[in-house]
C-alpha cells in the first residue's frame, strides 16, 4: 500500500517535470521569419506641400511582403509625452511596395518613419527618413465670423466622397449673395467714426486760429475776458474796440491741435490697416468663392492609396547606369516637381536642359530666385553628374 | 473798457449775480492754487499701493500666470472681472453728459466735468487688464501683426481705442474756456510750467464768436458721435463672452444687459465721485441736492432696468433647462456663488431701489450709500459672471474652484490706487467743475431742495434761447 503511493507520487513528479518542459514548447511561437523595409521620401519639401512616401517591404530573402500594412509615422513630442504620430498607411501590393501621400503641415527637421508592425509570420522592421521642410503660412481656412446661411453663405451639401477626398460643397448661387457682410461694414462704421474725429480736430484747429480783428455781424465782440458770446441778447455796448491777444494767452496754441491731429490720424489709421491686413482666407476685403471646409484627409483604413505620382519619390538603391539614375534622381530630389521631367521647365521654373554638374551645385548653394536653398550634402557631385548626364542623354 | 467790465457785462448779459460768479470762480480754482501736506500724504499712500502692485505684477512677468488662481478650467479671474467693471464704469461720461447734453438738460453742467473725467480715467485703467491678464504681455503684438476682424479680442481693441481717443476729445472741448480761465485768473502767481501749460491748453482762447461757433460745434458732434460709441465699446465687451462656447454666456441679451449694467455702475461712480470732491473741495453750494437727487433717479430706474434683465437672462434659459443650465443654476442660487448672488440682488438691486423709491432716505446720505452699495454689487456681478461661467464643467470632470491669489487681489489694489491718482493729481491740473457752462447755462443752484425742479433752460450751446427767461 505505502509503495502504492510512492508509485504514484513518483509518477506525479515524473508526470509534472515532463510537463513543465513540453508545455512553454507546445505554447511558444515557430520564430519569426525576418522582414526588411526600406523608405522612399523626398529630402525636402516646402510646408502644405503634398509628398509621396513609399516603403518596400521584404522577407530576409529579398522577396516582397504584399498585402501588409505599412504605418508611416513621425516622432513626436509634447509636453512630457512622446510618442510616434500616425501620418498615414498603406498597404503593400504585388512588389512589396507600400505607397501613400501625406501634406506636410510641420517645418523643420523632421524623422518618417515607414513601420511594418509584424504579424503571425513576419517579425516587425523599421525605417526613417529625414525630410526638411522649409516655408511658411496658414495651411487652414477658418471659419470663424459671421455666417448666416442664405445670407452671406450658402447652405452645404451633405459632404461627398470625391477620389478618397471628402468634399463640402455649397449649394450653387446662394453662397455671398451679400459680400458685403465680410468684414466691410465694419470698416465703414470705424473710418466714418473716426472722420468724424478728424473733423473735431479741425474744429480745434479753427478754435486755435480764430481771427478776431475782423467784427462779425455788427457785433463788435472779441474782448479779452472769457466766453463773452454774441448773440440776439448781446448787451455789449457799440463801440468797444475789439482788445488785441496778449502776448502770453498765445503762448504754443498750436501744440494740442498738432498733437490731436497726430494722434487721430496715426491711431486711426493703425485700426483700419489691421483690419485691412486681416487675412484673405478670412474674405475680408476681397470676398472670395468660398472654397469650403479644408481638412486634412481621411485615409480609410485598409486601403492602398493608388499611386499616382510621376516616379519614385526617393529611388532605391539601384545599380543601373548613370544616366537611369540620373533620371530617377530627376524626380526623386524634387527637381522635376518644378523644372518638369524632362528638365524642360515649367510654369514657375526656367528649364535646366544644358546645365552642368556645377550651376546645379550652384543653383542648389544660392537658391536662385523662388529656388529654395539645398543642403550641400542634399546631392553628391556624382549625382549631379548623373543628372547632367539624363539630361543630355534626353536632348540627343 | 478793462477786463472787469467785460466780465461784468457777462454776467449781466446772463443774468447772474458778479458776487456769485467770481466766488465759482474763486473756490473752483482754489485746488488750482492751494495744495497742503494732507494731498501729499494722500499721493504718497497711493504710490505705495500702486508701488506694491509694481512688486505683485513683477512677480507676475517673471513666473507666469502660475502666481494667479487661474488654471485651465477657470481660466479668467479677477483681471477680466476688473476689466469689465472700469470700462463699465467709464459709461458715466457718456450718460450724464453726452446724453444729458444732447436733451438739453441743465442740472447736470456742474459735475459733467467729473463724469467725463471718470470715463477717460477709468478706461485708461481698464485697458490696462487685459495686457495684465496676459502671461505673455508682449503677445498683443500678434493683434496688430496678424489682428482678423472676426476676433472679438480685435473688436475690443477697435472699440476701446476709439472710445478712448474719443472720450479724451470730448473731456478736452470743454475744458478750453476753463483754462482759459485758469491762465487769466492764475496767470501771475502761478509758476511758469503752469503758466505755460494754461496758454499751451486753451488754444488762445477768447471767447470771439468764430472760436465759439467752432467750439460749440465740435461739441455737439462729439456728444452725438461718443454715444453709439461707448454703446458698442460694453456691447463688444460682452461679446467676449457670448461668443465664447459656455454655456451660461450663451445668451442674446449679453450685450443691451452689460450695456445697462455699464451705465448702472457708472452713475454709482459718478455719485460716489461728486460727493467726495463736493466735501473734499467745498463745492456744496454748486452740486446740491438736486443733482444727488436727479442722479438718484437715475440709479433707481436702473435697478428696474437691471431686475428686468435679470430676469430674462435667467427666466428663459431656466425653462428650457438645457445641459449645463441646472448646474449654472444650482451653483449660483445655492452653491458657492449664492452669497455674491444674493447680495447683488438685495443689496445691489432691492436695497438701492429703496432708498431712492422713499423720500426720506431720498437724501445726500441715502443715494450715496446706495451708490456704494450699487458699484461693489456690480463689480461682484462680474465676478460671478466671468467665475461662475467658467466653472460650468465642459467635459465631465469635477468642477474647479478659483479663489484669487495676492497676487490678482494686489494687482486689483494697484489698480483702484492707479484710478484715485489719476484723478487727484489732474484734480490740481484743472478745474473740475465746468465754470463757464455753469455761469452760461446754469446759474446759481436753486435754494429750493424739494421738490426739485429744474430751472428752465435758458440758453443753448448756440446761444438761442431754449426756454423762457426766468
Amino acid at each position: 500500500m505505502k509503495q502504492r503511493i510512492l508509485a504514484g507520487a513518483w509518477h506525479a513528479v515524473v508526470a509534472a517535470i515532463v510537463l513543465a518542459l513540453l508545455v512553454p514548447t507546445a505554447l511558444a511561437q515557430p520564430a519569426l521569419a525576418p522582414t526588411a523595409i526600406s523608405i522612399g521620401a523626398p529630402a525636402s519639401a516646402t510646408l502644405g506641400q503634398r509628398v509621396t512616401l513609399q516603403a518596400r517591404l521584404g522577407d530576409g530573402t529579398g522577396a516582397p511582403l504584399a498585402k501588409a500594412t505599412v504605418f508611416f509615422t513621425s516622432p513626436l513630442a509634447f509636453l512630457n509625452g512622446s510618442g510616434d504620430v500616425v501620418l498615414t498607411q498603406a498597404t503593400t501590393d504585388k512588389d512589396g511596395l507600400a505607397v501613400t501621400e501625406y501634406e506636410v503641415r510641420s517645418t523643420g527637421q523632421i524623422t518618417i518613419q515607414a513601420v511594418f508592425r509584424g504579424n503571425d509570420a513576419y517579425g516587425p522592421s523599421k525605417a526613417d527618413a529625414t525630410m526638411t521642410v522649409s516655408g511658411d503660412g496658414q495651411l487652414y481656412i477658418q471659419h470663424a465670423g459671421v455666417h448666416i446661411p442664405g445670407l452671406n453663405a450658402g447652405p452645404a451639401r451633405a459632404p461627398a466622397l470625391v477620389d478618397g477626398k471628402l468634399v463640402f460643397e455649397r449649394v450653387p448661387g446662394t453662397s455671398s449673395l451679400w459680400p458685403t457682410m465680410s468684414g466691410w461694414p465694419l470698416a465703414a462704421i470705424l473710418l466714418m467714426v473716426w472722420s468724424l474725429y478728424a473733423f473735431v480736430v479741425t474744429l480745434i484747429f479753427r478754435v486755435a486760429k480764430a481771427d478776431d480783428s475782423v467784427p462779425e455781424s455788427g457785433h463788435p465782440d472779441g474782448g479779452a475776458s472769457i466766453g463773452v458770446a454774441t448773440g440776439p441778447l448781446d448787451v455789449s455796448p457799440a463801440g468797444t474796440r475789439p482788445e488785441q491777444p496778449r502776448r502770453h494767452q498765445m503762448k504754443g496754441t498750436w501744440l494740442v491741435p498738432s498733437v490731436a491731429a497726430f494722434v487721430v490720424a496715426s491711431l486711426g489709421t493703425l485700426l483700419l490697416t489691421i483690419g485691412a491686413r486681416s487675412p484673405y482666407t478670412h474674405a475680408n476685403f476681397q470676398p472670395g468663392p468660398d472654397q469650403g471646409y479644408t481638412r486634412t484627409d481621411q485615409i480609410l483604413v485598409g486601403s492602398p492609396v493608388p499611386f499616382t505620382g510621376p516616379g519614385l519619390a526617393q529611388p532605391l538603391p539601384t545599380s543601373a547606369g548613370p544616366i537611369v539614375r540620373g533620371g530617377e534622381l530627376i524626380v526623386g530630389a524634387g527637381c522635376a516637381s518644378c523644372h518638369g521631367l524632362e528638365g524642360r521647365g515649367g510654369p514657375v521654373a526656367p528649364p535646366i536642359i544644358g546645365f552642368s554638374a556645377a550651376d546645379f551645385r550652384a543653383k542648389m548653394d544660392k537658391g536662385p530666385g523662388g529656388m529654395p536653398v539645398f543642403a550641400h550634402r542634399a546631392l553628391t557631385d556624382d549625382e549631379l553628374t548623373a543628372i547632367e548626364l539624363y539630361l543630355k542623354s534626353l536632348a540627343k | 473798457m478793462d477786463t472787469v467790465n467785460q466780465d461784468e457785462l457777462r454776467d449781466m448779459r446772463f443774468g447772474v449775480p458778479t458776487a456769485w460768479r467770481e466766488r465759482l470762480e474763486a473756490r473752483v480754482l482754489h485746488p488750482l492754487r492751494v495744495t497742503n501736506w494732507r494731498y501729499f500724504a494722500w499721493i504718497g499712500l497711493l504710490l505705495l499701493v500702486i508701488g506694491w502692485a509694481l512688486y505683485a505684477y513683477s512677480r507676475q512677468l517673471q513666473r507666469g500666470l502660475i502666481v494667479t488662481n487661474m488654471r485651465d478650467r477657470i481660466s479668467w479671474g479677477l483681471y477680466i472681472t476688473s476689466f469689465v467693471f472700469f470700462i463699465g464704469i467709464s459709461h458715466a461720461g457718456t450718460l450724464l453728459s453726452a446724453i444729458l447734453r444732447a436733451t438739453k438738460a441743465r442740472w447736470q453742467l456742474s459735475i459733467t466735468r467729473m463724469a467725463e473725467f471718470i470715463t477717460v480715467v477709468a478706461l485708461l485703467v481698464g485697458a490696462l487688464f487685459p495686457f495684465i491678464d496676459m502671461g505673455r504681455p508682449d503677445r498683443i503684438l500678434n493683434l496688430i501683426f496678424y489682428g482678423r476682424w472676426q476676433s472679438p479680442l480685435l473688436w475690443d481693441i477697435f472699440a476701446i481705442a476709439t472710445y478712448l481717443a474719443g472720450s479724451t476729445l470730448y473731456l478736452y472741448l470743454p475744458l478750453v474756456p476753463d483754462f482759459a480761465l485758469c491762465r487769466d485768473r492764475l496767470g501771475p502767481t502761478a509758476p511758469r510750467w503752469r503758466r505755460l501749460f494754461f496758454a499751451t491748453a486753451a488754444l488762445g482762447w477768447r471767447g470771439s464768436p468764430a472760436q465759439r461757433r467752432a467750439l460749440d460745434r465740435a461739441m455737439t458732434v462729439m456728444m452725438i458721435v461718443i454715444i453709439p460709441v461707448a454703446v458698442s465699446v460694453h456691447t463688444v465687451v460682452s461679446w467676449i463672452f457670448a461668443m465664447t462656447l459656455r454655456v451660461p454666456f450663451n445668451s442674446t441679451v449679453f450685450g443691451a444687459y452689460f450695456v445697462a449694467g455699464a451705465i448702472f455702475s457708472g452713475i454709482a461712480a459718478i455719485i460716489i465721485l461728486m460727493a467726495v470732491l463736493r466735501k473734499l473741495l467745498h463745492l456744496e453750494e454748486y452740486i446740491t441736492q438736486t443733482q444727488f437727487v436727479s442722479l438718484g433717479y437715475l440709479l433707481g430706474a436702473f435697478t428696474l432696468i437691471m431686475s428686468y434683465f435679470i430676469l430674462s437672462e435667467y427666466v428663459v434659459p431656466g425653462y428650457k433647462m438645457e445641459a449645463g443650465v441646472p448646474f449654472q443654476f444650482q451653483q449660483l442660487l445655492l452653491g458657492p456663488f449664492a452669497g455674491l448672488f444674493w447680495f447683488y440682488i438685495i443689496g445691489g438691486l432691492l436695497i438701492p431701489g429703496l432708498i431712492v423709491l422713499f423720500p426720506r432716505t431720498r437724501t445726500i446720505r441715502g443715494i450715496v450709500t446706495a451708490a456704494v452699495l450699487v458699484l461693489v454689487a456690480m463689480w461682484i456681478e462680474r465676478y460671478f459672471i466671468v467665475v461662475s461661467g467658467f466653472r460650468v464643467p465642459l467635459m465631465p470632470y469635477e468642477p474647479a474652484n478659483y479663489a484669487p491669489s495676492w497676487v490678482e487681489w494686489s494687482i486689483l489694489g494697484g489698480a483702484f490706487a492707479l484710478f484715485a491718482l489719476i484723478i487727484s493729481v489732474f484734480a490740481k491740473l484743472f478745474p473740475m467743475v465746468s465754470v463757464w457752462e455753469v455761469v452760461e447755462h446754469r446759474g446759481p443752484e436753486p435754494l429750493a431742495v424739494a421738490p426739485v425742479v429744474d430751472r428752465a433752460p435758458r440758453r443753448g450751446p448756440g446761444g438761442l434761447v431754449e426756454g423762457g427767461v426766468q
